[in-house]
């Protein structure tokens, strides 16, 4: 039999011009799920605005994870903000693949990448 | 490659199935060699099923049995609860729902496309989530 427990996960929160930055660093599991939102949630109490999530640290992602993704997205865009998710390895990418979730969320190859495209939206926008 | 087995039982907790996915990554990658790929498919739809199971099931405990050979991976996860097919419930999803799909319910459909074969049984008052990857060789 198993025992449970663990630490909770991190998240490096950086700001780039008028962007948050958020890069969890473990694996974005149903078990890190309420530490991820615990952490997403006061950032969001103090910023209403442009997000760029950075998976480039997460080792494993399942469904609880892009759930938890999905539910920013819909934030940010919901207030207006532009959504970028950026860095993703290659097995995180084959899960927003198969689930279409590549089609509904703004995807970036880098960090710098997703910056750019963010400042591109914006300048659209305005 | 003969063929060999592990099999965990653990209380339906989620920290109990991050361990669990250490332990068949860890095979996995024996498996699975140089493809990670594969290797990953496998171990995503199984989380997505031991998930499942700490979530909906209302079982005390899972057990999760890992069988591999030369030619294939095998996981049954399986726990206590009410009859639940998830195969059956699996196969009402298309990409078209996906694409409409706005939070939830993604384990499932996951699952089916990643696994090369998926089956379930009901047996002993237990859901089995029966789930087989093929090591292309």
């Amino acid at each position: 039999m198993l025992e449970s427990g663990g630490r909770s996960m991190d998240v490096r929160i950086e700001k780039a011009d008028d962007v948050a930055v958020l890069i969890p660093v473990g694996n974005l599991v149903a078990s890190e799920i309420d530490s991820f939102n615990a952490h997403i949630g006061k950032l969001l109490d103090t910023h209403s605005g442009d997000l760029l999530l950075d998976m480039s640290r997460i080792s494993f992602m399942d469904s609880s994870g892009l759930d938890a993704v999905m539910s920013l997205n819909r934030f940010a865009t919901a207030g207006g903000g532009v959504f970028v998710c950026a860095a993703l390895p290659d097995n995180l990418l084959k899960v927003f693949r198969v689930t279409r979730a590549d089609q509904k969320i703004r995807l970036a190859a880098t960090g710098l990448e997703g910056l750019m495209m963010i400042k591109a939206q914006r300048g659209e926008q305005s | 490659m003969d063929e060999r087995r592990l099999t965990m039982e653990f209380e339906a907790d989620y920290r109990n199935v991050d361990r669990a996915r250490v332990a068949l990554q860890e095979i996995s990658v024996v498996c699975f060699g140089n493809d990670t790929e594969r290797a990953a498919d496998i171990t995503m739809a199984a989380v997505e099923a031991m998930n499942n199971a700490v979530e909906h099931s209302g079982s005390q405990t899972i057990t999760l049995e890992v069988a591999w050979e030369e030619t294939e991976l095998r996981v049954f996860v399986s726990s206590g609860g009410a009859p639940f097919d998830p195969v059956a419930a699996a196969a009402g999803l298309d990409e078209e729902e996906m694409l409409e799909r706005d939070e939830g319910g993604y384990g499932l459909y996951l699952i089916r496309e990643l696994v090369d074969r998926f089956e379930y049984e009901y047996r002993d008052a237990r859901n089995i989530w029966k789930l087989y990857k093929f090591t292309g060789r």
